[in-house]
């Protein structure tokens, strides 16, 4: 089962299977027994030093998959299994020692830091709450690490609003470091920031998953941004992964035709170059409150027949991806 | 002469941290026909600088100077009751955000209807078929049923398309599109571009998008004009600005951004440091220190526009070719 989702040989820091959140619906169709789909049967597995990417487009269901495998939010059904063991149903105080080694850094830098802390203490608690080290040693860390992102340790005693958008991400990106986790989700890190300031978050994450070997989650709209820093990529569609390949593969070789239409989407910002084949993509993304029957992409696919509409087609291993279409492009047709 | 012109523009606003120049010294011309891409990351004076065209930044804080020449009217002097009546009439204005530009209480029919015959002395009832015939022309499917839908029955990308309609409703000269894709998903932004794209090629209206992504201008405008800290750095023609990128800022927007195609960098090369304080402006050249080939000079002086090509002008006298080298004239 598990080799069915990327990693060889099993040594996965974490996996998902089969990972279900509904939602009960808002207002007037709550009544009617409505459920929202965020996210219906995903499976991954991501390997130590290894990104995975999870790309996808508005209410694919990726920033809940995020809440999911941190145990932010409790599945519906599947499991969550971590370094091997099922995690699925711990309690919030099984689940403490964990949370040292599990750390998650948001899109938003300036919601996700308390405006009232200076930046000394928001980065030292999780060492406070973990009870590392001597308080004199936790500072000594914490100016460890401010220097890893590149901060001013001096600056160790402002707080968040002395602080532009960029170097916020980086407070958020230290405290998500400062107890040396294995494994780090990132939800739209560089999602609110300018472009000339993205690319700073970008080379800094890239640098810290070189150093210390980290699995990360990579999760973001943006399929150049993912591109960037990801070893494998997962392919969302309104709740359900469609594809799943190493980078190189999916950029080379996208077998989904909703990857396909999202790679060739995104406008380049060059004046040379093949001229693209525009995306056949016709609409936009159904509500997850309804999704369509068999395949969910099948209502905007320009390829999608009767059996599309019948049957669900399964996330299936084909040449070295897996891929979850009927009809998926043949290697060399696209992109 | 050109439908659109913008000589000296300079906007400041009077705030209480003291006078923002949210906009210095922006020349840019725009025809028939063409699309001109205004790009700058976040308090770049691009909305403003759009915003301002239509007199929407007027109030009793701001000062503005220079000129806003529409057919060689000049707007900035216009008394309000002429600038409202020319709003939607000659130029048109498509905002970022759909939701909160559309009227949650009001049908889309009704919301478009208001905007003909706020201008125009039509009865409703042909004011409505007139915003059938517009949801038709912007790719909405059923027009006839959805004419009647509230903003929030529709998609973003619906909504975008309803905010066009009505911003065409009266066949501007000019459409202002003001970071028109930035809230929607990458496939519905190439639906929009590319609606836009037509309803030009059918109209012949000039098109002026503002956008923070070098993407989406690159491939839409015809000229590209980039702002940093409220001044214009380079401009000229797509393939000038984005092909041949002789300013440091903009060459460092290009080699900062991470492709979806070619091979993959090891690194990106960022720009070191954040973009200035609106307030509190670097003297001399704004991006001098953020930049890797300052000199002290450029700490004394603000770099004027230099041309460098037969419509390329960069604000950069260190890496400025030498010769032809030509101190700027507003183009014409």
């Amino acid at each position: 089962m598990s080799a069915a989702h990327g990693v060889p040989g099993g040594n996965a820091v974490l996996s998902a299977r089969d990972l279900v959140k509904h939602y009960p619906a808002r207002g007037t169709q709550r009544q009617q027994g409505s459920v929202v789909h965020a996210v219906d049967g995903v499976s991954f597995d991501i390997a130590a030093n290894e990104t995975l990417g999870l790309v996808g487009e508005t209410g694919c269901g990726k920033s809940t998959v995020a809440r999911l495998v941190t145990r932010l939010l409790e599945p519906t059904s599947g499991s969550i299994s971590y370094g091997g063991q099922d995690i699925t149903h711990w309690s919030r105080r099984r689940m403490r020692p964990l949370r040292r080694e599990i750390q998650i850094v948001f899109q938003d830098p300036y919601s996700s830091l308390n405006p009232r802390r200076r930046i000394s203490s928001i980065v030292g608690d999780p060492l406070r709450i973990h009870r590392l080290r001597t308080r004199s040693e936790r500072r000594v860390r914490v100016e460890e690490v401010l220097r890893l992102v590149g901060l001013d340790p001096a600056h160790a005693d402002r707080y968040p609003h002395q602080f532009s958008g960029g170097q916020r991400q980086r407070i958020g990106v230290a405290r998500a470091i400062v107890t040396n986790p294995r494994l780090i989700v990132a939800d739209e890190p560089v999602s609110a920031l300018d472009v000339s300031i993205q690319a700073q978050v970008l080379n800094l994450i890239a640098e810290l998953r070189r150093e210390f070997g980290l699995a990360l989650l990579f999760i973001s709209h943006d399929v150049s941004v993912v591109r960037h820093v990801s070893d494998r990529i997962a392919v969302m569609y309104l709740g359900k992964i469609v594809e799943v390949a190493t980078t190189d593969d999916l950029f080379s070789r996208p077998a989904h035709p909703y990857t396909a239409a999202l790679l060739s989407a995104v406008p380049l910002a060059r004046t040379t170059g093949t001229p693209r084949t525009h995306a056949p993509v016709i609409g936009e993304p159904p509500s997850p409150l309804s999704p369509p029957s068999g395949c969910r992409f099948r209502t905007r696919c320009p390829y999608a027949q009767q059996i599309c509409a019948d049957v669900e087609p399964p996330l299936e291993r084909r040449a070295g991806s897996l891929v979850a279409c009927h009809f998926p492009l043949d290697p060399g047709s696209s992109s | 002469m050109a439908l659109l012109e913008l000589r000296d523009l300079e906007v400041a606003f009077r705030t209480r941290e003291g006078i923002v120049r949210a906009v210095n010294d922006v020349s840019l011309s725009l025809d028939r026909g063409r699309t001109l891409g205004l790009v700058g990351e976040s308090g770049s004076g691009k909305t403003v600088t759009a915003l301002t065209i239509l007199g929407l930044t007027r109030s009793e804080q701001t000062e503005i100077a220079g000129e806003v020449l529409l057919d060689g009217v000049d707007l900035v002097t216009l008394p309000e009751s002429e600038l409202r009546d020319l709003r939607g009439r000659r130029v048109g204005m498509v905002f970022q955000d759909p939701l909160s530009s559309l009227h949650p209480m009001y049908r889309i029919g009704w919301q478009i209807a208001e905007a003909v015959r706020a201008h125009e002395r039509v009865s409703k009832k042909a004011a409505r078929a007139r915003a059938v015939e517009l949801i038709r022309g912007v790719g909405i499917p059923s027009p006839e049923a959805r004419v009647d839908a509230y903003p929030h029955e529709l998609s973003g990308g619906m909504r975008q398309r309803v905010m066009i309609a009505m911003a065409l409703a009266l066949d501007p000269d000019v459409l202002i599109a003001d970071e028109p894709t930035s809230a929607l998903d990458v496939t519905v932004q190439a639906q929009i571009l590319e609606l836009l794209a037509r309803l030009q090629s059918e109209t012949g209206m000039a098109l002026l998008v503002v956008s923070h992504d070098l993407g989406v201008i690159a491939e839409h405008a015809d000229e590209v004009v980039v702002m940093y800290a409220g001044r214009v750095v380079e401009q000229g023609t797509r393939d000038e600005v984005i092909g041949a990128a002789i300013h440091p800022y903009t060459l460092g927007l290009l080699e900062s951004i991470p492709h979806v195609d070619g091979p993959r960098m090891a690194q990106l090369t960022p720009i070191p440091g954040s973009p200035p304080s609106a307030v509190d402006l670097p003297p001399g050249c704004a991006f001098h220190p953020r930049c890797t080939y300052a000199r002290p000079s450029c700490a004394e002086l603000v770099p004027a526009l230099l041309r460098v090509g037969p419509d390329h002008r960069v604000a950069c006298p260190v890496l400025a070719p030498t010769s032809p080298l030509t101190p700027d004239k507003p183009r014409r």
